[in-house]
């Protein structure tokens, strides 16, 4: 036992190493970013304290957890997140009650989502790059600061992100394996997970069942369509069996409605202040602004595009401590160096005609799960609540960070004879800025 | 004296002046500039208010008034609609002199020191809130603070001021004897004890990798400096250190590794 311990550990040092890092950063920030500096965390901690007190679930109308402008609370959202926060919650006080420590262990929940999620994207990087491309992957992800953000406190997104790594590795061992029961499993508990996290993330179970089909069903025909009509059993199995209860629950307490929204709109209607009501609020529907306006103009001096592009690189607190223009400016030069190579890349697959119709597929989805939470995250401003927020549009990370090193695989920088190390510069650079975003934003929130 | 054994005093002397320098450079920037702000807004703003953001919803609760900051004052100029941050009362801190500050495309970022009776000192955080609900200023942390303005910035004149600390002598030393401590003895762990061939399979050390750890101690000084020595500090200090290892062992294991060009699968 002891030999194969050291064995494993000897072969996965490096990886091990990394998710170690990542654990420990994400550790870090939770320790130093103070209560209710994360978008809403109060709210949502509200539900975690319920629970924990109460010890059953709430149905989202209890005025403990009601948010007295809001008029609503994250009680109608899925609360699986939430629920195991409590359960640490209820470890922690064997231990001591302090306040900064069970705030902490609420945040565990994110940090541990966080590293699971690391450890599903070495695993895809494992299958999908080499060398230190791999790295690339995994660290466009793992050190993105607004990912780490999201790690640090009370919320759902984060489950929602590792949920999308479950889905993403379990469609590479898919395609890999022509959907065996394992990656079948896998991809019921990804789909699970991402019911029970986050709407935003959404896109993947829709994603997932365009893949799942159109792959199965090649070539068409009986033998064919019976497997695949095993499989989808099987992991619909899955999903009725781990996250059916939430919607079932849902649909019984709030008279059917089974993802709890329209309830939560009705009792803001009813209990926001006049100003927050979805029938008042201020949202560019309401104010008979069009959706190209809002996307491309400004609506209190913002402009969707720039403030989602930023916050879906780092624009921490409430919206209120922004990196500075340099560190941006950085993030967009990997990136346009992704995009650019990612051009030539889908240009030379065209003419060469190289892909199989299985991969053709696979990029196909890994396109929507892309564009669908931009496209929600606008329905969401133009409709519901004007928030140009890039947290709303982290479940796209995983594929676009495929796809950018994808893109960043392609370019080796030979200048003068030599062959410029800019894949190391990169992997420096992402995990360096990180260190001085640390020092520089977050450390000051500490004091 | 044994050639090596001098080799050796000679490389520590010049690490503990390298420790040195990276905590002296971090200490006197960290007395460095504040700002007093004036803000216009092109809608009228009719009330503001200074709060504490512990006690405070964020920038949709404007009636959350609560306590304001001890020798700093906001204004508001009706006739010119616009806002008059600050009143600084220079009892309480002690102003020396006034600079401009830099103002990029979409945010104006300076740093505020308080000083309370003379005494550098942390203060309550404070957010400052419109009515409208709809813009706020957030000075989001207390003694030095970054400031974000949610409104076109042509309308937002800056100024800064230089604020002096008042830190004794003896603060200074005891300030600086357990940071260059740390400093010194990473430098040694870098240097003399992870740049071992039974480690990485390799003598030297890159200068790149120098250059990294001088400048990760850089940070980390900063930060220390920041944590104002409490227990917890220590714990978040030493955390922050492991990772600057690992970090070090994993881009020292990766370095070796093919760079993987045209590698898809």
């Amino acid at each position: 036992m002891r030999n194969k311990v050291t064995g494993f550990v000897k072969q996965y040092n490096v990886e091990l190493i990394f998710t170690l890092i990542c654990f420990l950063t994400y550790t870090l920030w939770a320790a130093t970013i103070p209560f209710n500096t994360g978008p809403d965390e109060l709210m949502r901690f509200q539900v975690v304290d319920f629970i924990y007190k109460n010890g059953y679930l709430p149905t989202g109308a209890e005025i403990e957890i009601r948010n007295e402008l809001w008029g609503i609370s994250y009680g109608f959202t899925p609360i699986f997140s939430y629920f195991v926060s409590s359960l640490f919650l209820r470890i922690t006080d064997n231990f001591t009650q302090s306040p900064k420590l069970m705030v902490f262990a609420a945040r565990l929940v994110s940090i541990l989502a966080s590293t699971v999620t690391v450890a599903f994207l070495i695993f895809i990087s494992k299958k999908c790059f080499k060398g230190l491309n791999q790295w690339i992957f995994v660290i466009l992800v793992a050190f993105l600061p607004q990912f780490v953000f999201i790690s640090s406190y009370v919320n759902n997104d984060a489950l929602a992100i590792m949920s999308t790594a479950v889905i993403f590795y379990s469609w590479i061992i898919g395609l890999e394996r022509a959907w065996d029961i394992k990656s079948c499993l896998l991809l019921g508990v990804g789909i699970s997970l991402c019911a029970l996290s986050y709407y935003n993330a959404y896109g993947f179970i829709l994603c997932s069942v365009i893949i799942f089909v159109g792959t199965n069903l090649r070539p068409i025909n009986a033998k064919s369509l019976k497997k695949m009509i095993l499989s989808g059993a099987l992991i619909t199995g899955v999903v009725v069996v781990l996250a059916g209860w939430w919607f079932i629950r849902s649909a019984i307490i709030h008279q059917g409605d089974i993802l709890g929204m329209r309830t939560l709109n009705e009792l803001s209607e009813r209990y926001a202040i006049d100003m927050l009501k979805p029938s008042l609020r201020g949202t560019p529907v309401n104010l008979g602004v069009s959706i190209f306006e809002m996307v491309f103009g400004r609506i209190n001096g913002f402009n969707w595009i720039d403030t989602s592009y930023r916050s879906f690189i780092g624009y921490f607190g409430y919206m209120s401590i922004m990196l500075d223009d340099y560190m941006y400016n950085i993030y967009s030069v990997i990136y346009l160096f992704g995009i650019v190579g990612l051009y030539y890349k889908i240009k030379e697959s065209v003419s060469a005609k190289k892909n199989s119709v299985e991969k053709n597929i696979l990029y196909l989805c890994i396109g929507l799960a892309i564009l669908i939470p931009i496209i929600l995250s606008i329905y969401y401003s133009y409709s519901s609540d004007y928030q140009p927020q890039g947290r709303y549009l982290l479940p796209m990370i995983i594929p676009l960070s495929f796809l950018l090193t994808k893109g960043i695989s392609r370019f080796k920088l030979i200048i003068n004879g030599k062959i410029i190390p800019e894949k190391r510069l990169i992997i420096l650079g992402y995990m360096g800025l990180l260190i001085i975003i640390y020092c520089n934003k977050i450390a000051y929130l500490y004091m | 004296m044994k050639k090596s054994t001098s080799l050796i005093i000679r490389k520590i002397i010049i690490l503990l002046i390298i420790s040195l320098l990276i905590f002296l450079i971090n200490f006197f920037q960290y007395t460095g500039v504040g700002v007093l702000f004036q803000a216009h807004h092109e809608n009228k703003i009719e009330d503001f208010i200074i709060s504490d953001i512990a006690e405070n919803q964020g920038a949709m609760n404007p009636e959350a008034s609560i306590k304001s900051t001890p020798g700093i004052r906001l204004q508001l100029d009706d006739s010119e609609d616009t806002i008059n941050v600050l009143e600084i009362d220079t009892e309480v801190i002690d102003v020396k002199e006034i600079d401009p500050v830099n103002i990029s495309s979409n945010k104006i970022m300076g740093r505020i020191y308080y000083s309370v009776d003379g005494k550098f000192t942390t203060l309550n955080s404070v957010v400052l809130n419109m009515r409208e609900g709809k813009n706020f200023i957030s000075l989001n942390k207390n003694n030095l603070s970054e400031l974000y303005f949610a409104f076109p910035l042509d309308k937002i004149k800056v100024t800064t001021v230089t604020i002096n600390p008042h830190y004794s002598i003896l603060e200074v030393i005891g300030n600086s004897l357990p940071i260059i401590s740390i400093n010194l003895l990473v430098l040694l762990l870098c240097f003399f004890i992870l740049d071992r061939s039974f480690i990485f399979g390799q003598k030297k050390l890159f200068i790149g990798d120098k250059i990294l750890w001088i400048v990760m101690l850089y940070y980390y000084n900063k930060f220390f400096i920041i944590m104002n020595g409490s227990l917890y500090s220590y714990v978040i200090g030493f955390i922050f250190l492991l990772i600057m290892v690992l970090v070090f062992i994993f881009l020292r294991i990766i370095s070796k590794e093919k760079t993987g060009e045209i590698s898809e699968k």
